[in-house]
């Protein structure tokens, strides 16, 4: 028996997803988080974040599918896992909450019960235990007035309320994992600093893992342990926040960095990456950040950077780079 | 706040159509109801010495060729007419909610097999399958209600897919999936709830229809039989006598516009407020 110290909470092997059977959307994704531990996925739009994260609770809307590889949440494999066991594990061991919180809500069903509703189905509760145990989690989510709140509907709330709500929802039965997939966009700065601090303290609380997907890098550095780096489809870095946020090693990750607002706060002009993400109806030769890369620019694309595919090379304990200028 | 006040508040936030369907609907609604209260004589009397008398008296509306009380036989025909209508369509609403929302989570064969029975039902007259099946069965309340069924719940199953299909895709049916939810659950908690309203207006419009065709079934002699009758059978009875007693033809004909009519409006305005709140959903996000 292994105890649950020891098991990753989500094991992600060599995960391939394709459009139909012909176009890769994300390959080779290999990912690994353990208890108590939050991870961030960065990348800029169409970099395949989103994607990854709906096929860790096989979510994916046809005609995407996941072509190879396998996904585990607390050792229980997720991935051609039959329907039963699946709806199990969702909710039950795992929670997500999305970008647009307001259209998660169902509009015809009050906002108590929908929280409540794992809970009748996860653990049995009856209607009304399921009520009850939805107000005490709207309170605990810092939702003002939460037994009148319970009764009111979506539309009702601000957006975010929406997201206290479905943070709520993904936490009523206790999950290992949440994945919080763009948790703040769509929300104010002053609402998305409240959500991420409520996130925080669910975490310490229930030795949450979070998967935390985002573009935004201010949020990853206040709150992941570790980051991986997203680029068209595949992990380009990945390594402990520090590492990653003083000294990046991938060209695409510096890039990121001097991107930010961040780099910025002094003055100056705003950084941008020259060129757009390709869309992965285009195959590209070796790396695929190369046709956009200043390193393999400067190099004329004579290098094994047009070549050939980087293996990941360690530079540092933990500290992954898939680049052909990485030294170990 | 009581439920009753909730109902009258929700009630005057609606399109004005609905309001005036409802009140007319509802006025008819409550005189069947309270037909024997009101009426102060047995439709099925006979008085051969007052056939074909004209209003007067304590014969409101007079009596027909057999000296039968109109206004007496008017009120009980309705009940007939209006609770097969309406026995039919609560029928017809549930099984085609049910099977289209189903088909249209569903998907694949299935579906496409559903909708394709369909196809062939839709493509009948509802009077046609009505006929074939009195012929088999033979006439009556019961027939009447299955053969009105039978073909009753195709409309409703087309448009409780392309609704199920419309929600499907929905953000709150995939946050319902991530919290673990089965196939079942979803389908009965979160599809058929949001497509509850659509159905409703569609279903009050298709009261009329439903009366109507019972109607002229009825007037073909192939609904209730007598001595029951209904709006159907007393428009049938008075066809002889219209020109000596015109109220006889007016009286269950006007009875039979005035109630499709007013559920019928009902149904608009419905749809007016489903429409509006649509676009209103449809502008903000």
């Amino acid at each position: 028996m292994i105890s649950p110290g020891d098991t990753p909470c989500l094991k992600v092997e060599n995960l391939d997803i394709s459009i139909g059977d012909a176009v890769a959307v994300a390959r080779g994704i290999n990912l690994e988080i353990r208890r108590g531990e939050t991870v961030a996925l960065v990348g800029e739009s169409g970099s395949g974040k989103t994607v990854t994260a709906l096929s860790l609770i096989d979510l994916l809307p046809p005609p995407l599918k996941v072509t190879r590889g396998s996904v585990s949440i607390c050792g229980q494999k997720i991935t051609r896992a039959a329907p039963d066991a699946l709806n199990r594990i969702r909710g039950n061991r795992v929670g997500m909450i999305f970008q647009q919180p307001s259209s998660m809500l169902d509009p015809s069903c009050r906002v108590g019960r929908q929280v409540g509703e794992a809970l009748r189905l996860h653990r049995r509760a009856s209607r009304g235990e399921a009520f009850e145990r939805a107000v005490e989690l709207l309170r605990e989510v810092g939702i003002p007035e939460a037994d009148r709140r319970a009764r009111s509907f979506a539309h009702q709330l601000s957006g975010g309320m929406a997201q206290r709500v479905m943070i709520a929802a993904a936490l009523s039965s206790d999950p290992d994992l949440l994945i919080a997939d763009e948790p703040t966009t769509a929300l104010d700065v002053t609402v998305q600093a409240q959500i991420l601090g409520l996130l925080e303290k669910e975490k310490k609380q229930r030795t949450l893992s979070i998967l935390l997907i985002t573009h935004d890098l201010s949020i990853v550095s206040a709150m992941a342990d570790r980051v991986v780096v997203m680029y068209a489809g595949g992990i380009v870095e990945e390594g402990p926040v520090a590492t990653i946020m003083r000294a990046p090693q991938h060209p695409y990750t510096k890039a990121l960095i001097d991107c930010s607002l961040m780099r910025t706060a002094g003055g100056g002009d705003l950084e941008s990456i020259p060129g757009t993400i390709p869309p992965p109806t285009r195959s590209i030769p070796g790396c695929r950040f190369h046709p956009r890369c200043p390193h393999a620019l400067a190099r004329r694309q004579e290098s094994a950077c047009a070549r050939e595919e980087p293996a990941a090379t360690r530079t540092a304990a933990g500290h992954l780079v898939h680049c052909w200028a990485a030294e170990p | 706040m009581t439920f009753l006040t909730r109902i009258v508040r929700w009630t005057m936030r609606q399109h004005w159509t609905f309001i005036a369907g409802l009140l007319c609907g509802t006025t008819v609604a409550l005189l069947l109801i309270a037909a024997p209260v009101i009426s102060l004589h047995d439709p099925v009397a006979q008085n051969l010495s007052m056939r074909l008398q004209g209003p007067g008296g304590d014969h409101w509306l007079g009596n027909d060729q057999l000296g039968r009380d109109l206004w007496a036989r008017l009120l009980y025909g309705g009940r007939f007419s209006v609770v097969v209508a309406a026995l039919t369509l609560v029928l017809s609403v549930t099984i085609g909610t049910v099977i289209g929302a189903w088909c249209g989570r569903v998907g694949g064969a299935i579906d496409e097999f559903v909708m394709r029975v369909v196809d062939v039902l839709i493509s009948f007259p509802e009077i046609i399958v009505a006929l074939f099946l009195i012929a088999i069965i033979g006439p009556g309340f019961g027939t009447l209600v299955l053969a009105l069924t039978l073909v009753g719940w195709t409309p409703f199953a087309r448009l409780a897919r392309g609704i199920a299909l419309d929600i499907s895709s929905r953000d709150y049916i995939a946050a319902a999936e991530v919290l673990g939810c089965t196939r079942t659950f979803i389908l009965l908690r979160h599809v058929i709830p949001n497509a509850l309203r659509p159905i409703s207006a569609m279903t009050f419009l298709r009261f009329g229809h439903k009366l109507i065709t019972v109607g002229a079934l009825s007037y073909l002699g192939l609904g209730v039989q007598p001595p029951d009758s209904d709006w159907g059978a007393m428009l049938a009875d008075a066809r002889q006598f219209a020109v000596r007693q015109p109220l006889l033809v007016f009286a269950p004909g006007i009875a039979i516009m005035v109630t499709a009519l007013s559920v019928t409006l009902m149904g608009q305005g419905l749809e007016i407020d489903a429409d509006r709140s649509r676009r209103l959903r449809a502008g903000q996000s």
